[in-house]
């Protein structure tokens, strides 16, 4: 496997799960809105 | 008796127990189409999430991978940015400005929030959810009808014949509890096919390495993310145009509605992390089943949405493989049911009782929305049976329609207070047709992708009517 795709995929999961968390606090701070 | 049916069949009638079960809830319209906003964060989370992977998830995205390899990535990281997307700047302001207002539906929201006396908001969001769903329901038919045939032999029509007998049933029985909870069983299922399917196929052919040097073996370029393209032609051709699912997720009216039926605005960021929890464990199963399907099955198979249940069949035990293609089937029906809902709800709620007869009584509304229910089946059974493209292009379609009909105007009603009724309407309408035109005109497909040209032209119309036409609207803050 390419190590391109690799780093694709593995690398937006890691992103993706990073901005989860961010989100997660983003939104407990806006329930009052 | 076949272990596999036997399988399927307790699944199926697993579904229809909770359908008779949650049958006796069912007192108002506010419950069969909203289950009176008391879901918890968990049975908000995981149905929203199996709704929205439908036969899509384990039939098309598959097939898709199977196709054409490791690209088809792209189209995960756009769902999978999309869910987030949605659950962070929509949920919550939808959630607590729907009961603000005392909304049931996409459409009540946007008359309530635009204060439109003109109707036209509600007339416009019936069309396009009643236009678009009926293809939506009739591609999830269509892979109810691949899972059966693949499976048991038995014709395509036949299959479809059946999944829409026990989809309308358990619809019927409960409504949006009886949906809320079997998705619930449905989205867990589909999550555990999405991650156990593809690793027992790694292990069957030996390991990665194995899977890479088969899948190599077919077409090296099978494992590349680019498909031998680069510059503009990769970036909008390859990249953009499967990241661009992303845009659809923010106008499915069926996922947006398990938004508003969330107990409380204070479970909303539970929900998000329980849905994202879902999506970061099960989502990049999938592809990985088509590419083990490949590696196993070989490169030849007549029909690839059917790669999933054939897979099932060549790897796993009779009972097992009864409950994996239990989980294809239920990815289909929790689509379809909650489609069925929505689109049953656009008539009852937004024209029967808002346009024609307000005064109906809460049981004869209840009836009117089986009756409904029921019509919508057969007329989604009847298009089933003439589609004649794959699972993923007739969901491609249905789900940009929606995307493109309520995403923009949803989401800048939400944060951008300028927003008017005429721009959102005219963005609503833009969305509407140039969808179905771009669909029609392989030149605008060329230039832009389907699923981010229509969006892009309904954004600019909400925005740009909203500027030229004075606001005269709620907050929305």
């Amino acid at each position: 496997m390419p190590g391109s795709t690799l780093i694709i995929v593995v690398g937006s999961w890691a992103v993706l799960a990073v901005l989860t968390v961010v989100a997660y606090r983003f939104n407990r701070s806006r329930r009052g809105d | 008796m076949d272990p596999i049916l036997i399988g399927l069949l307790l699944y199926l009638t697993v579904m229809l127990g909770v359908g008779l079960y949650t049958y006796r809830y069912m007192k108002s319209l506010d419950d069969f189409v909203l289950a009176g906003r008391r879901l918890g964060p968990w049975v908000a989370a995981i149905s929203e999430r199996a709704s929205g992977e439908s036969a899509w998830f384990l039939l098309g995205l598959p097939a898709a991978a199977y196709a054409v390899g490791f690209v088809e990535f792209w189209s995960v990281i756009g769902i999978a940015s999309g869910i987030l997307t949605s659950w962070t700047f929509i949920a919550l302001r939808l959630r607590g400005q729907t009961e603000r207002y005392g909304a049931l539906t996409l459409p009540d929201y946007f008359e309530a929030r635009f204060d439109d006396r003109t109707r036209l908001l509600r007339i416009v969001s019936m069309l396009a959810i009643l236009f678009f769903y009926l293809a939506y329901v009739a591609a999830q038919l269509d892979g109810a009808g691949q899972i059966l045939n693949a499976s048991f032999g038995i014709p395509h029509w036949g299959g479809m014949l059946i999944g829409a007998t026990v989809v309308a049933l358990y619809t019927l029985m409960g409504g949006f509890l009886a949906v809320a909870w079997t998705d619930l069983i449905q989205g867990l299922l589909m999550a555990c096919v999405a991650v156990i399917l593809p690793l027992v196929g790694i292990a069957h052919l030996g390991g990665f390495g194995e899977l890479w040097s088969v899948i190599a073996a077919h077409d090296p370029a099978l494992l590349t993310m680019d498909m031998g393209k680069t510059g503009s032609a990769f970036l909008f051709g390859v990249a953009f145009a499967g990241f661009s699912w992303c845009f659809g997720y923010l106008g499915q009216p069926h996922l947006l509605v398990r938004y508003m039926a969330i107990r409380s605005v204070e479970d909303v960021p539970k929900g998000q992390a329980i849905a994202m929890g879902w999506v970061l464990i099960a989502y990049w199963g999938a592809p990985m089943i088509g590419l083990v399907g490949l590696a196993v099955l070989g490169p030849a198979l007549d029909n690839p949405d059917q790669v999933m249940p054939l897979l099932t069949i060549a790897l796993l035990p009779g009972w097992l493989a009864g409950i994996m293609i239990a989980g294809a089937t239920a990815a289909m029906m929790s689509t379809a049911d909650s489609q069925l809902l929505v689109a049953s709800s656009a008539i009852v709620e937004d024209i029967y009782v808002r346009l024609v007869r307000p005064k109906t009584s809460p049981e004869k509304l209840v009836v009117l929305s089986r009756i409904v229910t029921v019509v919508l089946t057969l007329c989604a059974l009847t298009l089933a049976f003439s589609l004649r493209e794959g699972i993923y292009k007739s969901v491609e379609y249905a789900w940009t329609g929606l995307g493109s009909s309520f995403g923009p105007a949803l989401v800048l009603s939400l944060w951008w207070k300028r927003t008017t009724r005429w721009g959102a309407l005219t963005g609503m309408v833009g969305g509407l047709v140039s969808t179905i035109v771009w669909k029609n005109s392989a030149a605008l497909q060329g230039f832009l992708d389907l699923k981010a040209g229509p969006v892009l032209i309904s954004a600019a119309l909400v925005i740009g009517v909203s500027l030229a036409t004075s606001g005269t609207t709620r907050d929305a803050a």
